[in-house]
Formats: structure tokens, C-alpha cells, sequence
């Protein structure tokens, strides 16, 4: 309220924000701020599609497929989720572990249009992430390209974490991927979603972001940290562009 | 004393065969133990069939080999403040347990958790859920009668500190939990002597390979900048009974690690 936000994305981080207590807290903010917009970011710390146990698979579907639901029960605009790991034994087994990560992706993009929910895939920064450097926005795509209510939520510090920039995105992507990025977080490296105290590296991230820009319109963007300050920051930064 | 050498399935050039290739191998080059890393698609713990189950048995009795199991870790998480996550991955813990029964396996290695957001902010709540999650499963493992080796691991993101095992053993005193000592992720962190020294009272395991100061290379024993005729001197002070587990990057270095180790053992000797 305070900072005149028209816009919110809430992170599920079970049990501090979960399927429990969303509900409220959604309607809560609601009451606050007439109007807001939500997007909802999906569980996403040990979550993978990709994964070789299966268990982990089923819990990770579950999860998503519950944001999914939440997001179209509450009215929320779209759900952010991470698609997946490949870590050295599913490497070992690409081939049959891609066809299990597109079918579970397929599963979720499919009841995401269902319910006319936004679905947005996020690149991380670890060497075995499935979406991260450019090249792998571009195999995404194909995977994604008939879904108009599919997309990318471009977090620029893990895409600088990873050793890549704007400007290797936009050399290696076509404008068909990169109209794909409909989401752009914001942060500090290398993650908004770790701990962090790199905060020379917020202006980093923002030009990254001024020279996307010029390039794409994207529909949401979003200040991430666990910091306030970093976050109101990041905000000023982003009102004085605009 | 005489050390027990051994494989880890992570060897392996083809994962859908991973056991009995890395078995075979064992035997050919006389290796003693067999470590079964358990998230290859042939031993997966909830999908292994009968079939590889008694092969596997038949290989290690005829061959007198011993198996030991080293559990799925790679999105397991036992300190999530994520109660399905945790649950999953005590669910996939215990099946492993009663794998390692079924392959006559008497140890079963694992890894404590990762330390995610939240647990960046609370550190304390996430190991207190640590070891609600180890309760139970050494519940479990006694009922198998299988020792639990947690695991030192000295990535960014890992829960398995020299402080976090230290604490992990002082709040659960228990016969049947115990420590599988990685002396290349204690040197990513710190020195592998002085982890060595703090966890040797309950060390039942020990992963080898070699690496330079600060990393965790999958190096041959000698490529590196470990001091292993060290650790191996006071191994043998000590007359810790733990298997060598060479944990390296191809089979190639696992002989040359075991070659290195003899000669140091024998220069010992012979002093």
C-alpha cells in the first residue's frame, strides 16, 4: 500500500505461504488494495519434473498442479513454476528422462489453458537446470509455442549467475522466444530467492533489464529480495525508467 | 590391518546396467565392497525387480563381495520446512533401508538436506526438523538392523558441515547412526584432517578421491593436494574399520587411487 503497487507475486513457501492459508491472505491483500493483480510462484526448491524418482516427480506435479488450481480459484493472473533439474544420472538417461519431463509439462500447460491460468517458466542459475542459459530458452519454446497462455519469467540475476547476459539472449534467441518472456524478476546475485548480500549487483540487474526492454514488453515485473530495502530500491529504480 | 577397497556404482559407463557392471569390474580387479548408489534406473529402490535383486546377491556371494548402498540424495531434503518434501524423502530413506535388507547391504550412506530459503533465515528450525526426520528413520533402520552413515558434504547449498554433523550426533546419540566420511567434500570446505579427527569416534565409511585445495574434484588419490598418507597413518593409528570407497571419475583412477594407498601403506610398513 505503501508503495502504490499495482501488482504482487507471492511465493508458496510451505508453511509460511501455503495451500492452507493462501486463500486469506489473497483476500486480505484484496481488501488493502482495491484492484491488485497476483501472479503465484509455485513451490520451487527441491520441485523437478525432471527428476529420476519418481516420487519426487509426483510431489512436484502435485504441487503445481495445485498452484495451477489456487490461481484459478482466487483469480490470480498466471503461476510461476521452475521446470526442472537434470543432475548427473538423469544426463546419463537424457532421453528418456526428456520424455518424462515434456509429458509432465505437457500435463500442466494443458490444465493451465484449461483454466485460462498464465503459466510461466522460470530459468535458475545451477549447472543442471533444465531452462537457464539461452539455448535452452530456445528448446523450451518449441515445447511451449502452441500454448498462447505459456510463457517466461526471465529472472535476470540467475541469468547472470549463469554466465549469460541480455545481450547473449538476444544474439541466440529469435524474437518468436524472446516475446515469450512475458515475466522479468529483478534482485540481487545470485538469487532473489537465496540469501544475499552482493548488493552492488542490483544495478547490474537493472541495466540488464533497461536493454531488454528495448526489445520486449513484458506484462509483469517484479522486484524481488528478501530485503525491503532492496525491493523498494529496485522499485524507485524501476518508476524513475518508466 | 588391512583395508577394505571398493567401488561406487557412480563408476558406471552405462547407468541401466550400472550394479552388475560395476560388480563385474569389482571382481576382475579384486575389489572387496561394491558401493549400490541407488538413483541409477536399474536399482532405483522403489522399482528394482526381483530378478536384479537375486542377481546381484549371487554376484556378491560367490565373489565374496561386499554390498553396501548409498541412497538417492538429489532433491531429497530432510531438513524441508516443506512437509511433502520431507515426507517423500524419508518415504524414499526407508525404501532403501529395505533394499539394502534385501542385498545383505549393513550400511546405508545418505545425505542430511539442503538448506533452501527459508532455511537461510532460520537455520535452527530446519535442523531441529533434521533430526525429527532422522528419528524416524533410524527407527526404521533398526528394525532392518542397518547403519545409517550420514554423509560430510561441503556444497553451497548443503546441510553436512562438519557443525551440522557434529550437532546431528550430539542430539541423537544412537548406535545405529553413524558417519560416511568424504574426504574431498570435507576439502571443499576446510581440512579433511581435522573433520577426519572430529568424526573418527563414528566414521563406519569413507568415500575417496583427490582434488586441489577448496574443491571437490573427482581426482585419482596422488593428482590431488589431499594429504592421504596422512590420513591413511592415522587411519591405521587409529584402526578405524571403514571401507575405502573410491568415488572418482573413471575406473581407471580407482586402480591408480588403490596403487597410491598400497605404496603408502607399505612405505608405512616398512618404516
Amino acid at each position: 500500500m505503501e508503495l502504490n503497487l499495482s501488482y504482487l507475486d507471492l511465493f508458496l513457501i510451505p508453511p509460511y505461504l501455503s495451500t492452507h492459508n493462501i486463500e486469506n491472505i489473497v483476500n486480505e491483500i484484496k481488501d488493502t488494495i482495491h484492484n491488485i493483480k497476483f501472479t503465484i510462484r509455485a513451490p520451487s526448491f527441491s520441485e523437478n519434473l525432471a527428476s529420476i524418482l519418481s516420487s519426487i516427480r509426483d510431489v512436484t506435479i502435485k504441487e503445481y498442479i495445485e498452484t495451477i488450481e489456487i490461481a484459478h480459484r482466487l483469480s490470480l493472473d498466471g503461476v510461476i513454476i521452475k521446470p526442472g533439474m537434470m543432475f548427473h544420472t538423469e544426463k546419463k538417461c537424457k532421453a528418456d528422462i526428456m520424455k518424462i519431463f515434456e509429458e509432465n509439462l505437457r500435463k500442466l500447460t494443458e490444465l493451465a489453458s484449461h483454466y485460462g491460468v498464465k503459466l510461466f517458466l522460470e530459468n535458475y542459475y545451477y549447472p543442471y537446470e533444465i531452462l537457464r542459459r539461452a539455448e535452452s530458452f530456445s528448446y523450451m519454446y518449441e515445447l511451449i509455442k502452441d500454448y498462447e497462455n505459456v510463457g517466461f519469467a526471465l529472472n535476470i540475476p540467475h541469468l547472470l549467475e549463469s554466465r549469460s547476459s541480455v545481450d547473449f539472449l538476444i544474439r541466440n534467441c529469435n524474437d518468436k522466444v524472446l516475446s515469450k518472456i512475458k515475466l522479468i524478476y529483478l534482485g540481487l546475485r545470485p538469487s532473489p530467492w537465496e540469501k544475499s548480500e552482493y548488493i552492488q549487483s542490483i544495478t547490474h540487474s537493472y541495466y540488464e533489464f533497461i536493454k531488454l526492454r528495448k526489445k520486449i514488453k513484458p506484462e509483469y515485473i517484479v522486484a524481488a529480495s528478501i530485503d525491503p530495502t532492496v525491493t523498494k530500491l529496485l522499485i524507485d529504480y524501476l518508476r524513475e525508467s518508466a | 590391518m588391512r583395508f577394505l577397497y571398493g567401488l561406487s556404482t557412480s563408476l558406471a559407463d552405462d547407468y541401466k546396467n550400472a550394479a552388475v557392471e560395476t560388480i563385474m569390474f569389482a571382481i576382475e580387479h579384486n575389489f572387496n565392497v561394491v558401493e549400490i548408489f541407488c538413483e541409477t534406473p536399474d536399482v532405483l529402490p522403489d522399482k528394482i525387480n526381483q530378478s536384479r535383486i537375486l542377481e546381484i546377491n549371487k554376484l556378491a556371494r560367490e565373489n565374496n563381495l561386499r554390498i553396501q548402498i548409498h541412497a538417492p540424495f538429489h532433491s531429497l531434503n530432510l531438513a524441508s520446512f516443506n512437509s511433502r518434501i520431507r515426507k517423500a524423502s524419508i518415504e524414499i530413506i526407508k525404501d532403501t533401508i529395505i533394499l539394502a535388507n534385501k542385498l545383505r547391504a549393513p550400511i546405508v550412506t545418505f545425505h542430511l538436506g539442503l538448506c533452501f530459503l527459508p532455511c537461510q533465515i532460520d537455520r535452527e528450525s530446519a535442523l531441529k526438523l533434521l533430526v525429527e526426520s532422522l528419528g524416524e528413520i533410524i527407527e526404521f533402520a533398526k528394525e532392518y538392523d542397518i547403519i545409517l552413515a550420514m554423509e560430510n558434504r561441503g556444497g553451497k547449498l548443503d546441510i553436512g558441515r562438519l557443525e551440522d554433523l557434529l550437532y546431528v550426533l550430539d542430539e541423537i546419540s544412537d548406535e545405529k547412526l553413524k558417519v560416511t566420511f568424504d574426504v574431498v567434500q570435507a576439502n571443499a570446505v576446510g581440512d579433511p584432517l581435522e573433520y577426519y579427527e572430529s568424526l573418527k569416534r563414528s566414521i563406519v565409511n569413507i568415500h575417496v578421491s583427490d582434488s586441489p585445495r577448496g574443491k571437490s574434484l573427482l581426482l585419482a588419490v596422488g593428482e590431488g593436494e589431499i594429504n592421504y598418507r596422512e590420513l591413511v597413518t592415522r587411519l591405521i593409528r587409529d584402526k578405524i574399520p571403514a571401507p575405502l570407497i573410491f568415488e572418482v571419475s573413471n575406473k581407471d583412477k580407482a586402480i591408480k587411487s588403490r596403487h597410491v594407498l598400497e605404496r603408502y601403506i607399505s612405505d608405512l610398513i616398512s618404516e
